[in-house]
């Protein structure tokens, strides 16, 4: 139905002068809220919150060094373990380099025996030091 | 790519893992020659100089892993296997490093 016949109120003239339906604050008011700071003031004292985190930075500071010492020697048994098997694998290859090196002297000497005042081999620098050959042709395979 | 590290007549193969692997060992008992071997390399970078030299510290080495597989074959072959593995990490291959090691020791 509609409000009027719901609200009605005996001798009313018109819908203007229903009674009247808000939503209102209850008898006697709201109770009054709180807005005023409260904030406590106590609590670590700046210095021993400083101290704190310097105390964790140090600690912090010690963990990365001792990691660090660690980390150094994984590298050093690394490092130490090339050092034993580098002369071995250097041998080897000298080895290697040597039995190549007089084929490759033997085909030099094969290519220029009829080109007069050729040295076969060695005509490389004149410092004295010796130099590795600089052509790379000695290992086709590799290249 | 065979990780077994022994060739036909069962001497150990001088591949990186077999190597790294028994580098401590090498590096102990193979000392003197190795030293001389770079000493001479260093005076004069000519391989054919310090052949002599180099066959003397392959012969060192080829010799004590042939010694080192004849003791302790199956630590040797497990601590191997582990450094073809994991690409010679040391830090990866502890516990079959301590077992090589107990049979084997580093004297």
């Amino acid at each position: 139905m509609t409000e009027a016949m719901i609200r009605k109120k005996a001798g009313m003239a018109s819908v203007k002068d229903m009674p009247l339906l808000q939503d209102g604050p209850p008898p006697g008011g709201f109770p009054p809220v709180r807005y005023a700071r409260r904030i406590s003031n106590t609590g670590p004292s700046a210095m021993a919150i400083f101290l704190a985190v310097s105390g964790a930075f140090a600690w912090g500071m010690y963990q990365v060094g001792q990691g660090n010492k660690i980390r150094r020697a994984l590298k050093e048994e690394k490092y130490a373990a090339r050092r034993a098997i580098l002369p071995i694998l250097q041998a080897e290859e000298d080895e290697r380099f040597v039995s190549e090196w007089k084929k490759y002297l033997d085909y030099e000497a094969d290519v220029m025996k009829y080109v007069p005042g050729w040295k076969v081999g060695e005509n490389v620098y004149n410092s004295g030091r010796w130099m590795p050959p600089a052509t790379g042709e000695l290992r086709p395979d590799v290249w | 790519m065979s990780s077994a590290a022994v060739d036909a007549t069962g001497n150990p193969i001088p591949t990186s893992a077999v190597l790294t692997a028994s580098a401590k060992h090498i590096g102990l008992r193979c000392m003197p020659e190795n030293v001389a071997f770079l000493k001479c390399k260093k005076n004069d970078p000519n391989p054919e100089k310090c052949l002599d030299k180099g066959r003397d510290v392959t012969r060192c080495v080829l010799g004590l892993l042939k010694d080192l597989h004849q003791k302790c074959q199956k630590e040797m072959d497990d601590y191997v296997g582990c450094m073809y593995y994991y690409t010679n990490e040391f830090d990866l291959c502890r516990k079959e490093q301590e077992a090589f090691e107990k049979v084997c020791p580093l004297k």
